[in-house]
């Protein structure tokens, strides 16, 4: 669905399902230079199984127009804004929700938790840590709208076996799906994000007002953009549980997508 | 952080979409010879037929096997996804009814292989679907054609049999500022020669019975999706940008994004139309796909050798192959086919249609059949088999004459086939003089 917000229009996915009273809410935020696709399987999943979905696209991403946020902290205010028109305007149910999101948007839901704990069920992360410092070099392709920024993220995203493939979606890519994506990034856009990831630095606040023992952190064995060290530092802050799937980079959530799914499951179900 | 490098297009043609099983621990991809296949459970049946999990249900949809080589191909092109179908013209079938319906124009190319024309010229009329035909070396007839029902532009990349070249990413700019996908049959050329997508196409198919296979013993096609083309935006499109009420409502741009083209194609197209890859045949293509660019370096360079010489043989009126620089399309050859364009080429023997004959006739290597892209060298006489069901009309503007003679060049060694070409190329010589000779005693009498 398309709404406007702030005078700009938003697209939410919702999995192919509209929302009723009694589901529980799940937000799924997606990375940096993405969008909600990045969620289909889970999203059309837990549609159907007894949660209200909302996969919303962020300004100047996927559906949705407008300036790219440039701060996990105005990123996460965004998701508030959209979470509250939502609830007002378009019958979404007023409950604690709980908050996904992937790699940028696991920091998107960390900050958003911080800031109205009250609000927030639990978390659910994929493929993200913190700190997360990106590389000079991506930053300066990004920067420069250069093709070098989407090839680097392809391939430090997903692990080898992934890069070749036999992807448990017939036919599909999931490496040059991930690169037709953030190839669709209007110029400065991925720039951005790679930037509000690089310097975010209130997590220690925003674990802290939040609390231990309600976030899980879903993550690839072979994530080289978030790599392990800084996903068990993450970890360690939310007090979360960390789930390690093996032959399995950044981009948990298309490399292994049945493995996910039965870690999300065991969480939610 | 190192610069980026993408696994090469020869480890890709081995293992993209393949792991070795995970419960036998076979290398090779096995043939899941199975209609269905067995669901964990009853919420993964229903995830399964609502898309919200991934697996195989049944064949006709999807099979391991048949998965892998699609994304094998998917990975060779560059394209963010696969169909395969049963051939080639399933392929093309495919990709066009995807996004055209009743109402619906197609502009194309008018040099095609024969049996495409066919299906725009005749069987998709039938179904309210038109197409304009235009002179693919002239880029902006392609502009002139399209209409508010244009749906699509198709073409070639390097036509049958005279070889004019696609200006793809000329063509492919006409196509986007008009919102409409640029959809090429690469067929001839394969991704060894020519990545279509990254010169701006959209969409790309191939006959994967010809050099991708390469073996001449599995009829088979594929579809794929660049995923770089706006369906939403260009807003002709109701087929991907709304509910589709024949799959549960389902919009397909807003919940697949980049892969919404390829995944209509197999919810809706492999479905209802079921022109599906068996898994046997997909066995056999991955085969040939292995080698793919060790056999096109070899067809390359065989018929680089006999372009030359056959463009040096008195009894050839005159060879059409873009290595040469008589050829029309030979600088943009050189400049988007650097490494070769391809294999599959004609030529016109002195004497016309009967000298054509005796040529074919006295090839003892080449084999005369309608086929292209074998491993072994081939010869047919188009105007009689491939495109007969064309109209002299239609010959004329394919730039096909009676005595057009073309080859698909393989990979014998190259000392024998020059030695086959020669001594037909007397025979046709002779056939040649004594028609000559009866003309001129016809004169003189």
């Amino acid at each position: 669905m398309k709404i406007r917000l702030a005078g700009a229009e938003v697209f939410v996915g919702q999995g192919g399902v509209d929302w009723e009273a009694g589901r529980r809410t799940l937000v799924l935020q997606h990375g940096a230079g993405m969008d909600r696709t990045v969620w289909v399987l889970l999203a059309r999943y837990f549609a159907r199984h007894g949660f209200n979905l909302v996969c919303a696209d962020l300004p100047a991403h996927g559906g949705s127009r407008g300036d790219a946020l440039t701060t996990v902290e105005a990123q996460a205010a965004f998701l508030w804004q959209l979470l509250d028109e939502l609830q007002e305007s378009h019958a979404l149910p007023s409950t604690p929700a709980v908050l996904g999101g992937h790699s940028m948007g696991a920091l998107i839901a960390v900050e958003a938790a911080g800031q109205q704990p009250e609000r927030v069920e639990q978390l659910l992360l994929f493929g993200s840590g913190y700190p997360m410092p990106v590389a000079q070099p991506l930053l300066e392709a990004a920067a420069a709208n250069e093709q070098t920024a989407v090839d680097m993220i392809a391939i430090y995203s997903h692990c080898l076996k992934s890069q070749l493939g036999h992807n448990a979606v017939a036919g599909i890519s999931v490496q040059n799906s991930a690169m037709a994506l953030l190839e669709r990034c209007a110029p400065g856009v991925l720039h951005a994000d790679l930037a509000a990831c690089n310097a975010y630095a209130g997590l220690d606040a925003a674990a802290k007002a939040f609390g231990e023992g309600k976030a899980t952190l879903i993550v690839g064995a072979e994530d080289r953009m978030t790599p392990l060290k800084m996903s068990r530092n993450l970890a360690g802050q939310l007090g979360a549980e960390l789930v390690v799937l093996k032959d399995c980079g950044h981009m948990v959530m298309s490399e292994q997508p049945e493995d996910t799914l039965q870690a999300v499951r065991r969480v939610l179900l | 952080m190192s610069g980026p490098k993408f696994p090469g297009f020869d480890t890709l043609a081995l293992h993209a979409g393949q792991q070795p099983d995970r419960e036998t621990g076979a290398r090779a991809t096995p043939i899941y010879q199975s209609t269905s296949f067995v669901f964990d459970d009853s919420d993964k049946a229903s995830s399964l037929f609502d898309v919200a999990r991934a697996g195989h249900v049944y064949s006709r949809i999807s099979n391991p096997t048949v998965a892998v080589l699609e994304e094998r191909v998917a990975a060779l092109e560059g394209g963010v996804g696969a169909v395969c179908t049963a051939s080639g013209m399933a392929a093309i079938h495919l990709g066009l009814t995807t996004i055209t319906g009743a109402g619906g124009h197609i502009v194309a190319s008018r040099s095609l292989y024969g049996g495409t024309h066919n299906l725009l010229s005749y069987t998709l009329p039938r179904f309210g679907i038109e197409t304009t035909f235009v002179d693919p070396q002239d880029p902006e007839a392609f502009a002139a054609a399209i209409r508010p029902e244009t749906r699509v532009i198709f073409a070639e990349t390097v036509a049958n049999p005279r070889c004019e070249v696609l200006d793809i990413p000329r063509v492919a700019a006409i196509a986007h500022e008009a919102g409409l996908p640029l959809m090429i049959d690469a067929t001839l050329t394969t991704p060894c020669l020519m990545q279509v997508l990254r010169l701006g196409a959209d969409i790309v198919m191939h006959s994967l019975t010809k050099f991708m296979g390469g073996h001449g013993v599995a009829v088979g096609g594929v579809l794929v999706d660049g995923g770089r083309f706006d369906w939403e935006a260009s807003g002709r499109f109701p087929e991907l940008s709304e509910p589709y009420a024949g799959f549960h409502g389902m919009n397909f741009v807003e919940e697949f994004g980049p892969t919404a083209y390829i995944m209509r194609a197999r919810k809706e197209g492999l479905r209802d139309f079921g022109a599906t890859l068996s898994p046997g045949n997909a066995f056999h293509l991955l085969q040939g796909l292995e080698t793919l660019s060790m056999r096109m370096e070899r067809h390359v360079a065989n018929t680089s050798s006999i372009v030359q010489f056959l463009s040096q043989q008195e009894a050839v009126s005159v060879v059409h192959h873009p290595d040469l620089p008589t050829h029309p399309d030979h600088a943009l050859a050189q400049k988007l086919l650097p490494r070769g364009a391809g294999a599959v080429f004609s030529f016109e023997l002195v004497g016309g249609r009967a000298a054509g004959s005796a040529f074919i006739e006295g090839l003892q290597l080449f084999s005369h059949l309608a086929n292209v892209g074998d491993a072994k060298s081939l010869v047919i006489h188009p105007a009689s088999t491939t495109h007969s069901r064309m109209d002299d009309a239609d010959l004329q503007a394919a730039g096909i004459s009676p005595g057009l003679v073309r080859l698909s060049v393989g990979l014998e060694n190259i000392h024998d086939l020059l030695a086959d070409l020669t001594q037909a190329l007397r025979r046709a010589a002779r056939v040649a003089a004594s028609a000559a000779s009866a003309v001129s005693k016809g004169d003189s009498a």
